[in-house]
């Protein structure tokens, strides 16, 4: 039985779908038999991380109404032959999903896959809903600021009183936090909350965090994933998130600010 | 499956009625004293001061202050005066003696239901059945003073009670073991703990009982409320913030007490 792994955050524009799309490629690259899919109908993106966005013929709309089988929705990864991406809608909206719906999908793809990521939308209407209800874990993606912080708190309330595992009182979803566009530079200045003021607030630990890096930008718009730049601090630290997931101990990187040479110290820069 | 809130109204489009939880806030009127002429004529008097305000403003006629029990007729004749001086009552919160009289007059009794605690937003309760605790106590029930058997256990929730969630222990005193986040709001009849970080907001003695607390082990709370009387902390003052507290009434004044520890 496959495990489901939702990526969600309450608040747009933190991260979420380029993080469902490096956990993916990182589990693949693990040797987890993959799948990821995309929640947000009707604003349809994952595909475009992806980079398999001129291949989607079917979308999870389609499997729901049963326009097609599961297995021909599947997109295959060209990278990682045992990664595969379930692309959203783009002409239908939320209305579109229905709980038995879901819940047969989601029920086979836990049959089919190792490990199946389901890429929420912001918000908590019926997309996000569906995301987080039949998890088995959860990444909850937030951003050092507090509007993205109580927006996860909200999140982590909602799955911890209205998921399948609350709703049938089995062990609850678990939980993990991912920090994402952090500056080490810019906590040390007092600017931004720190991995310590996050955790308090929220009470979950981080298991990563990833720094502000330009590379993220440019590694969505050329549909590469950034996990895959071997070169970029932010790909090694969702390498590092990753392995975590796994129930590997990893120090945390890239949360110190960068040490200034001997000449700049002396003369600036 | 169940299907809730904002799903489950979508398949009840074109019902008759929807069924929901509301919450409103109430006047509640504690009788002190059986003085029933003094009454008349000091209730009069006070909501002819404020007629805009009071003039058959719905109230909640609270016994409990009384240390005796009202017999039908003395009720009725009570809730009549109260009528007479302007004020409508909607429900009595007073002690199961008058439960009686209560139905007679066709007022519910509020602050009573023993055996279910409302979690409006369900939290997975763990919470100490009433049997067990009771059964604890191997004396025979005539040994026990009167006063605890009419103990109610309290609701014990395990934090964080996140923002949006609202978590109301009825008739009884509220324990939450962790901290309650902005946005929550935590509310009981009873006496109000949080041992942890108190960040939303606080209601102790919701039905009405002026002697309730509320308790935190780090003060951040946003308001806090007891026996209606509240507080709106736009930023707590330093002697209070982030420190263990105590908050009650004082003569209708809502004290914070920084508690040693």
């Amino acid at each position: 039985m496959g495990e489901i792994i939702v990526v969600t955050s309450g608040k747009g524009g933190v991260g979420k779908t380029t993080t469902s799309a490096s956990l993916a490629c990182g589990f693949a690259k693990r040797g987890k038999k993959t799948a990821v899919v995309d929640f947000d109908i009707g604003l349809r993106n994952l595909d475009l991380i992806m980079g398999c966005e001129r291949r989607v013929v079917y979308d999870f709309v389609n499997v729901i109404h049963g326009d097609c089988t599961l297995k021909q929705a599947l997109i295959k990864d060209k990278r990682f032959d045992n990664l595969s991406v379930l692309a959203a809608s783009q002409t239908k909206d939320k209305d579109a999903l229905t709980q038995e719906g879901v819940a047969k999908v989601i029920d086979e793809m836990r049959n089919e896959f190792d490990i199946v990521i389901c890429d929420s939308p912001a918000g908590i209407e019926r997309g996000a809903f569906y995301a987080m209800y039949f998890a088995d874990r959860a990444v909850v993606v937030v951003n050092p600021e507090v509007s993205s912080v109580r927006d996860s708190d909200r999140v982590l309330g909602i799955m911890s009183s209205k998921s399948r595992r609350a709703e049938q009182g089995q062990t609850p979803i678990k939980e993990h936090l991912l920090l994402t566009r952090y500056s080490p530079d810019r906590v040390e200045k007092g600017d931004m909350m720190s991995i310590a003021d996050v955790e308090e607030i929220l009470g979950v630990k981080v298991i990563g965090v990833i720094p502000e890096a330009p590379e993220v930008l440019s590694a969505s718009n050329s549909g590469v994933p950034v996990i895959l730049d071997e070169q970029a601090d932010a790909g090694q630290a969702y390498v590092d998130a990753v392995a975590r997931l796994l129930g590997e101990d990893r120090p945390m990187r890239f949360t110190e600010p960068k040490r200034k040479g001997f000449f700049q110290r002396m003369f600036g820069g | 499956m169940g299907r809730r809130g904002d799903l489950a109204t979508k398949s009840r489009d074109g019902a008759v009625f929807e069924l929901r939880s509301g919450q409103f806030s109430l006047m509640v009127l504690a009788i002190r004293h059986l003085d029933l002429l003094q009454l008349q004529t000091e209730l009069s008097d006070h909501v002819g001061s404020a007629p805009a305000l009071l003039q058959g403003a719905p109230v909640v006629l609270d016994l409990n202050p009384l240390s005796q029990l009202a017999d039908h007729g003395l009720l009725k004749d009570l809730v009549n005066r109260v009528h007479q001086a302007g004020l409508r009552v909607i429900a009595l919160a007073a002690n199961p003696g008058v439960e009686a009289a209560a139905v007679a007059l066709g007022l519910p009794l509020l602050g009573l239901d023993r055996k279910r605690t409302r979690v409006i937003e369900e939290v997975p309760a763990i919470e100490a059945p009433a049997e067990t605790a009771i059964e604890i106590e191997p004396e025979p029930a005539a040994a026990r003073p009167t006063e605890i058997t009419g103990l109610q256990p309290p609701l014990v929730l395990p934090g964080p009670i996140r923002g949006g969630q609202q978590v109301y222990a009825r008739g009884r005193d509220l324990i939450i073991t962790g901290s309650v986040s902005a946005g929550a709001e935590v509310a009981a009849d009873g006496c109000v703990h949080v041992y942890g970080r108190l960040n939303g907001r606080a209601m102790a003695g919701a039905a009405g009982d002026l002697r309730a607390r509320v308790y935190c082990l780090s003060f951040a709370a946003e308001v806090v409320s007891i026996a209606g009387n509240f507080k709106v902390f736009e930023s707590a003052g330093r002697d209070i913030a982030g420190k263990a507290v105590e908050i009650f009434l004082d003569d209708g004044r809502l004290e914070i007490r920084p508690l040693k520890i």
